[in-house]
């Protein structure tokens, strides 16, 4: 069965996702091959080709300039037609998500999404998903051709690259009809003094459950007394009380610290994507009920205003001790 | 100018769109969901600057009438929502073909989506609803400006913001953070039952042409593996609990 990966670019390399997605499937015994669009990409070919894949299709054209799908949708079209992809696979992103949709629509397909796994049977393929909120896993199958699916953001991660190199094979983009109905522009980052989330061994977070931009003094105030990191929600990061260089979440920084607290956050799928990887996952939240109770290895139900200097003082004095 | 809103008809939990058209055979709660009251209030702002009118568009079971409601409370014209038993096993595919069908039939210039629970399902219902209407899409802003025919905002993504723009008509996916939802007054309450409500069936949108509705075919749903195992206590044991624990794994001496 035939595989084709998109390899999305990020700050002009392969993003870590997309090769995780490749690996994947073609550890499960697919054919795999990713796709590269862009201009100028022969380097970042090279790089792709030593991670575990068939080959890598280059396609090099002015088109490619812009992050609108519409281009690459047409490409995958082609190359769905001409050599006979069963599977169009990608990681979860922005704009992956809008690519597969366009792909879908293209060959009248259907798309399976939040994927954690895939399992080939024969000749039919099976999607576990994440769904009801994540607490279920949902196995389904597609029941027309090509399965279009969507990984989960951060579900593969790629091993390191080998020393073997698959082969690459340049593909061209024929399409004519790709008048840009979408302008996207990415903005520069304005956002300065990374917290170095991705690397942080303590993280303290505060969210939604915090009343004011100065509640997050509170926040910090723990995080000093364990020698760690603050964080934020992305709710937060929306109503500019905090820069994007803190916001722990899918689109923000996928973190795997030793400690994470979480202090009024509800923990949205979103943010569970972000923290699910770390070692102990504190959450101290007025609601009981609230989703991150159920994904933490102590939840603390109670008003952080009072808990957080509380706790503050408490740790600061055993580590005196 | 003519605002559509799409509304979702969503179950108690937060599920994703295949399961709120429904799989699982939950009952289905008579409120708005969190979610669509964001795109509900954007479009009565852009109406209120704008001029025209609200059209609430709506797929799933008459149940969800309430919710409906509850947006023609908060200032809405009117509404459409069709009800299927056919849509019972519709998948997202099969989804955004009947929702393109019923705004082809509309023609509105500015079509709102709120996202599902998940994002990716509502990110991708917005896609591939405009792909098949030819129309272009603007998803997961968090900033919407109509302005001189045109619709654009930004959006957050992996590698930084985005700044998108497009001509009208388009479609748009608003999250949670554009605005905060009025509150519908008594004034309005009452107001929203005299409002006109459409109910259709597919057949009325498509004769006996009804187009395919799902090419999934779900075969197991099973709870998902438990991977740590939650323990719960009140805020007079958390200064205790807390060191232990962090004791316990040697983060503090």
């Amino acid at each position: 069965m035939k595989a084709l990966i998109p390899i999305e670019l990020i700050d002009g390399g392969p993003s870590q996702d997309s090769l995780g997605v490749l690996e994947r499937l073609a550890g499960q015994g697919l054919e795999s091959w990713a796709l590269l669009c862009g201009s100028s990409i022969q380097e970042v070919a090279q790089q792709v080709a030593r991670h575990r894949c068939a080959g890598v299709l280059i396609a090099e054209s002015e088109s490619f300039a812009t992050l609108a799908p519409e281009p690459r949708a047409a490409l995958i079209g082609d190359l769905i037609a001409q050599r006979g992809f069963a599977v169009v696979a990608l990681a979860t992103s922005v704009l992956a998500t809008e690519l597969a949709a366009q792909v879908a629509v293209r060959c009248d397909a259907s798309v399976q999404w939040a994927l954690t796994s895939i399992e080939q049977d024969g000749d039919s393929l099976r999607a576990i998903r994440a769904t009801h909120g994540d607490a279920m896993r949902t196995t389904a199958t597609w029941t027309s051709a090509p399965a279009v699916a969507l990984f989960r953001p951060h579900e593969c991660a790629p091993g390191e690259p080998g020393t073997q190199t698959a082969p690459i094979e340049a593909v061209t983009l024929t399409a004519t009809d790709l008048s840009e109905r979408v302008t996207i522009e990415l903005l520069p980052g304005a956002d300065t003094g990374a917290a170095a989330l991705d690397t942080a061994d303590i993280i303290v977070s505060g969210g939604r459950g915090l009343r004011s931009a100065d509640e997050l003094d509170l926040v910090r105030d723990l995080a000093d007394a364990l020698g760690g990191t603050v964080g934020v929600s992305l709710p937060l990061v929306d109503m500019g009380w905090a820069p994007r260089a803190m916001q722990v979440g899918q689109t923000g920084t996928v973190v795997s610290p030793r400690l994470y607290i979480a202090c009024g956050i509800s923990g949205q799928i979103q943010h569970k994507i972000g923290i699910e990887k770390s070692g102990l996952i504190v959450a101290i939240n007025t609601d009981k009920d609230a989703p991150i109770m159920s994904f933490c290895d102590l939840g603390i139900v109670g008003d952080l205003r009072t808990l957080l200097p509380k706790l503050a003082a408490e740790v600061r004095a055993a580590r005196r001790a | 100018m003519k605002i559509a809103v799409c509304i979702k008809m969503m179950t108690g939990a937060a599920v994703d769109a295949a399961d709120a058209f429904q799989r699982v055979g939950r009952t289905l709660p008579s409120v708005l969901p969190a979610f669509d009251t964001h795109a509900v209030e954007e479009a009565l702002r852009i109406r209120e600057r704008n001029g025209g009118e609200v059209v609430l568009v709506s797929i799933g079971a008459r149940e969800g009438l309430g919710g409906l409601r509850q947006a023609l409370g908060m200032g809405a014209d009117r509404a459409i929502l069709l009800s299927d038993p056919a849509l019972a096993d519709a998948d997202t595919a099969g989804i955004s073909r009947v929702l393109a069908a019923l705004l082809q039939q509309e023609a509105p210039d500015l079509t709102l989506f709120s996202p599902w629970s998940g994002d990716i399902d509502g990110a991708l219902l917005v896609a591939m609803t405009a792909a098949r209407l030819g129309l272009p899409a603007l998803g997961q802003l968090r900033s919407l400006d109509i302005a001189d025919g045109r619709a654009s905002g930004v959006r957050q993504a992996e590698a930084g913001n985005h700044a998108l723009s497009c001509a009208l008509p388009c479609l748009a996916e608003v999250n949670d953070s554009i605005n905060k939802p009025r509150s519908v007054s008594l004034k309005g309450r009452a107001q929203a039952n005299a409002k006109p409500v459409k109910l259709i069936t597919l057949a009325d949108l498509f004769g006996d042409a009804a187009p395919v509705l799902s090419q999934t075919q779900i075969t197991d749903i099973a709870p998902a593996p438990v991977t740590r195992n939650p323990r719960l206590v009140s805020d007079k044991e958390a200064a205790t609990e807390l060191i232990a624990l962090l004791r316990d794994h040697r983060i503090l001496a």
